[in-house]
């Protein structure tokens, strides 16, 4: 299988141990990860490659979460969006995945096993397509 | 200070400045007048009826020991800290009330400060703790062949961060729950099939204990389903902590006669003292301190619990008897 096949995540986290970590575990469950430190340089990704996933986190310095969701989504018909798991250590995870009508969310600090299965909920589904 | 009619006789300096009213101005004024022109706020900032203002309570022959408020009427927020009792004459006539307020602003601006640090580096806490938690999951999940001693020094760094991570959790619902921010999600769910999973989850994780579901009745409530999670969990994590010896622990999700559903936890453990009952939901209250049976911990699981599951409409209690063991229980309101 070549990296195009895999099912591909880009990761939008500003903390460089963090995005280290999300990156080591989601590509030893077999998925493409390109890592981004803020909102900008997400952007920047998500125009050069069609992820089937987005894993964001949400207070971030140059372009937080939320921006990046609007910009994304003023760039891209809603038929172009990819799917956007926000993970956030906010107090109600869930009230600012609503507010942002993104399709899921993960609270901080992150279960490895709710990790793989969240996203395995989206990329796996589209990649199969 | 008032008379018996109700109506302001004397107001000293201090006074005019901390509420801005005026002596000439207050003196003979009904308090209830007074009470508006001085437009007390409760500290969360909402306003304070009329009735409520402390020299009129005293007046009623309360007694009103250290009520504090927000007062907005000068040019800045101060905070009062009042006393307020009625007066009476040799023969027991009740004859007025006197106030006594205190000027408490610098001590309330601390506590938010202290409370606003708590917050602060609560939140702090979490990515770090997300990173130790992640890599020591990480290496136990796809390294094979490591030594049994660095297996087990990563299940260490795993069980560790996630204490911390439990402290963190519980600073962050504490200083939410003190700035009354707390929110529950409202959705139908279902307790028993929650109660049911959590045992088995906390049988997992000990194998000294017997922990069972006993019969329950199939029950579905309105609520935040994290937030149950979380005081059964405490509940079952209580009662395997309290129960050293072993034996069996009882969950039991059932109907009561009253159109309630109860759950309750029940444990063969140490029990708690007759004297130290009183004061199991206090915040920071820790019964088994200096006993054998100190197993560290803030005091604050049962706190939070209780707040939570009465932020639900429902109630929590419990038994106990010392060296015999505690039942806990809450109970909850059933949709019709």
């Amino acid at each position: 299988m070549t990296p195009q096949q895999l099912p591909c995540i880009v990761v939008i986290e500003d903390d460089p141990e963090m995005r280290a970590l999300l990156a080591m575990v989601l590509e030893h469950a077999g998925y493409l990860v390109l890592p981004a430190a803020n909102g900008r340089e997400g952007l920047d990704l998500v125009r050069a490659a069609a992820p089937d996933l987005i894993l964001l986190d949400v207070k971030m310095p140059v372009m937080n979460g939320f921006e990046f969701v609007n910009a994304y989504r003023k760039d891209h018909p809603p038929a172009d969006c990819a799917p956007i798991v926000l993970m956030t250590a906010a107090d109600d995870p869930a009230r600012s995945a609503e507010a942002l009508h993104v399709e899921g969310w993960l609270g901080k600090p992150v279960e490895l096993e709710h990790l793989l299965a969240e996203v395995g909920k989206f990329a796996r589904i589209t990649a199969e397509k | 200070m008032c008379d018996a009619s109700g109506r302001v006789t004397h107001v000293n300096d201090a006074s005019v400045t901390l509420t801005g009213v005026a002596r000439e101005r207050a003196r003979g004024m009904l308090i209830s007048d007074y009470a508006r022109e001085v437009d007390l706020k409760s500290v969360d900032g909402t306003g304070l009826d009329v009735e409520g203002f402390p020299l009129l309570r005293a007046l009623r022959g309360e007694t009103v020991r250290n009520a504090t408020y927000t007062s907005v009427r000068t040019h800045k927020t101060v905070h009062i800290r009042t006393n307020a009792s009625p007066l009476h004459d040799a023969s027991g006539d009740l004859v007025g009330a006197v106030a006594v307020d205190r000027d408490v602003t610098e001590l309330v601006e601390f506590d938010k400060l202290k409370d606003q640090f708590i917050r602060v580096a609560a939140h702090e806490l979490k990515t770090p703790v997300a990173i130790m938690k992640g890599y020591a999951q990480h290496l136990l999940r796809v390294a094979t062949g490591m030594p049994p001693a660095v297996a087990s020094s990563l299940t260490a760094i795993e069980r560790g961060s996630r204490r911390i991570d439990r402290i963190v959790r519980d600073l962050l619902d504490l200083s939410q729950i003190q700035i009354g921010s707390i929110e529950l999600r409202r959705e139908r769910m279902d307790l028993t099939e929650l109660a049911e999973s959590l045992t088995r989850r906390a049988a997992l994780t000990t194998n000294r204990h017997d922990v069972m579901l006993a019969d329950s009745d199939s029950v579905v409530v309105v609520g935040d389903r994290a937030r149950l999670e979380q005081v059964i969990g405490n509940l079952l994590d209580n009662a395997i902590r309290y129960s050293p010896k072993g034996g069996e622990i009882n969950v039991r999700v059932a109907l009561t006669s009253t159109g309630e559903v109860e759950v309750s936890v029940r444990d063969r453990g140490v029990g708690i003292a007759k004297e130290k009952q009183g004061r199991m939901f206090e915040c920071f209250y820790r019964p088994h301190t200096d006993t054998p049976y100190d197993h560290g911990g803030m005091g604050v699981g049962l706190f939070i619990s209780r707040y939570l599951i009465e932020k639900h409409g429902g109630s929590m209690t419990f038994e106990s008897q010392e060296g015999e063991g505690s039942t806990f229980s809450f109970r909850l309101p059933v949709p019709q």
